[in-house]
């Protein structure tokens, strides 16, 4: 087990700073599928091409890039944060031998949703709110202030919550990986991560897919609301089926595109026979 | 209406690519948006002006009575638009705004869509460790759906509303529902996705806690995750007890965790 990293070697000056303002384009290929995955896996490319320079890197180099397309969405201005930990976290899987990467994208699946939550009351809820009200007061008389201010009162809080994240959250998950790992104790933290991991997507899975149906049937004078009845059945019972059935059809290896395809073959029909 | 086309295509790739290239500064908010429709216009002081009761209107602080735009920065734009190229009034202009922000909406779904569709050619890239190539895609959708709203952009002042509207019917509402369908569909594979990658035996119960509390319980997702870091701490500690309980067993594993028996994991957990 070694785990004796010095930081500022990877996650130099240059790569922090590229990693900052490549946060800025995180949701440029945002989809419903992997949310800014590409986005995520974009910002940390120069730290896993620092990480991993030489060409007999190739197959750590691509399970790096491969973990970093995975599902993630998140307040834009507190994406940096989970993203410094999962920099660190890459650089401790490179470094220490028995390290869990499934780890990763646990750590990574838990923090989106509260930082979610909150990052939207923040940024959407109060400081947009603050800044919109300044802006507007202004702006009624017409002047051009109002809109500048409004931009401005905005953004600074929000390149201050990306650099500081970037820098907090990689100096965080470097020193607690290392500090867990010294005591042994990175098993236990690694299946902690997995387990409340699970319990955000399961909250996930609840709150992405939305689907519903609309079936209502006639039976001589009663009248059937599927969805009514399913929701008696088990609140959210299509969003968890037709989750769980992707999993299984991904774990028997079917590949993203025909899941794709059958999803828009369904998405169609059903909604053009009225029961989605 | 040649040049303000021009101007209104540029201001909807501008306020487009704020979103998707910028990660959303406020720039495709109305108070940004209408001042640059008035600048460009050559009213700049209408612009502002409208820009602070559009935002009022988004903002949902006062309503306008009448049809409202389905999406705000395309309504605002053309709102603006339509109010100083035909002074007409903020509900009139506004309302003429309404299906042009329809086909923005519909056409924002198809950009959302195809972005879905090159993730395997992502992931294609990934595994043949082409992190250049993942990069130039990355840029091109940054670029594609800016285009497409400028092209809307372009075509609502040139063609004008009407022919917008006309435009708009023909789309079949078979196609406009099945596309949001399968926008609430789509998430499953995601989710399913990164299920697969954090997936452990015996963990699949732990999902369905997470889905009760958000379903049933109908708990916020804060509240969520704090339930659930409290279960993970717990199992942890039960798991660290075993684990020095093991240790004690075994006096070699003790030696080498000697040093580190009075540091608790709470206390590490919280000193960090």
């Amino acid at each position: 087990m070694t785990n004796k990293t010095t930081k500022t070697e990877i996650m130099d000056k240059t790569t922090f700073r590229k990693i900052f303002w490549r946060s800025f384009l995180l949701q440029g290929t945002w989809n419903y599928i992997n949310g800014a995955g590409v986005g995520a896996l974009y910002m940390i490319l120069p730290f896993i091409r620092k990480l991993y320079p030489k060409p007999e890197d190739k197959s750590a180099r691509v399970s790096a890039l491969k973990r970093g397309l995975a599902y993630f969405n998140i307040t834009p201005a507190l994406a940096p944060f989970p993203m410094g930990i999962a920099s660190s976290m890459e650089e401790q899987n490179k470094n220490i031998v028995d390290f869990d990467p499934s780890s990763i994208n646990a750590v990574k699946a838990s923090l989106m949703g509260p930082l979610s939550g909150i990052g939207d009351s923040l940024f959407w809820g109060t400081i947009r709110v603050i800044a919109a009200g300044i802006g507007i007061s202004l702006a009624k008389a017409g002047n051009i202030l109002g809109p500048i201010l409004f931009l401005v009162i905005y953004n600074i809080p929000n390149f201050i919550a990306r650099y500081y994240g970037l820098k907090y959250g990689y100096e965080l998950g470097g020193d607690f990986i290392q500090k867990a790992y010294k005591n042994g104790y990175m098993k236990i933290i690694t299946k902690a991560a997995g387990i409340l991991g699970m319990i955000m997507v399961g909250a996930m899975t609840f709150s992405t897919v939305t689907l519903k149906t609309i079936l209502k049937f006639k039976m001589g004078s009663m009248s059937f609301d599927l969805q009514k009845i399913l929701d008696q059945i088990m609140l959210g019972i299509i969003p968890l089926t037709v989750t769980l059935i992707t999993f299984w059809l991904i774990r028997k290896k079917v590949s993203a595109n025909k899941i794709i395809v059958l999803m828009v073959i369904l998405s169609f029909a059903l909604s053009a026979l009225k029961i989605l | 209406m040649l040049v303000p086309a021009l101007w209104v295509a540029l201001i909807m790739f501008v306020g487009n690519f704020s979103d998707c290239g910028m990660s959303d500064p406020m720039i495709r908010r109305p108070l940004v948006m209408s001042m640059l429709v008035g600048l460009a216009l050559g009213d700049l002081k209408t612009g502002i002006i409208m820009g602070a009761s559009l935002e009022v209107i988004f903002l949902g602080i006062s309503g306008i009575g009448g049809a409202m735009p389905s999406d705000s920065m395309t309504g605002s734009i053309f709102g603006t638009a339509f109010a100083i190229l035909n002074h007409q009034g903020v509900a009139v202009a506004l309302s003429l705004a309404v299906p042009i922000s329809l086909l923005a909406v519909f056409v924002n779904q198809l950009v959302i869509f195809i972005r879905g569709l090159l993730l395997s050619t992502f992931e294609k890239y990934a595994e043949e460790d082409k992190s250049k190539s993942i990069e130039r895609l990355h840029y091109l959708s940054i670029f594609g759906g800016p285009l497409v709203y400028a092209l809307i952009g372009f075509l609502g002042i040139y063609l004008g509303s009407g022919s917008i509207s006309a435009l708009v019917k023909a789309i079949p509402p078979v196609v406009m529902n099945g596309l949001t369908v399968l926008g609430q569909m789509l998430p499953a594979l995601g989710i399913a996705l990164l299920l697969n990658m954090i997936y452990e035996k015996g963990n699949m119960l732990y999902l369905l806690l997470g889905f009760v509390l958000s379903s049933y319980l109908k708990l916020p997702i804060i509240a969520v995750a704090l339930i659930g870091i409290i279960l993970a701490f717990i199992l942890a500690s039960i798991d660290k007890n075993i684990l020095e309980v093991k240790n004690m067993k075994t006096p070699k594993a003790k030696a080498v965790s000697e040093d580190n028996t009075n540091n608790s994991l709470e206390e590490d957990f919280f000193n960090d």
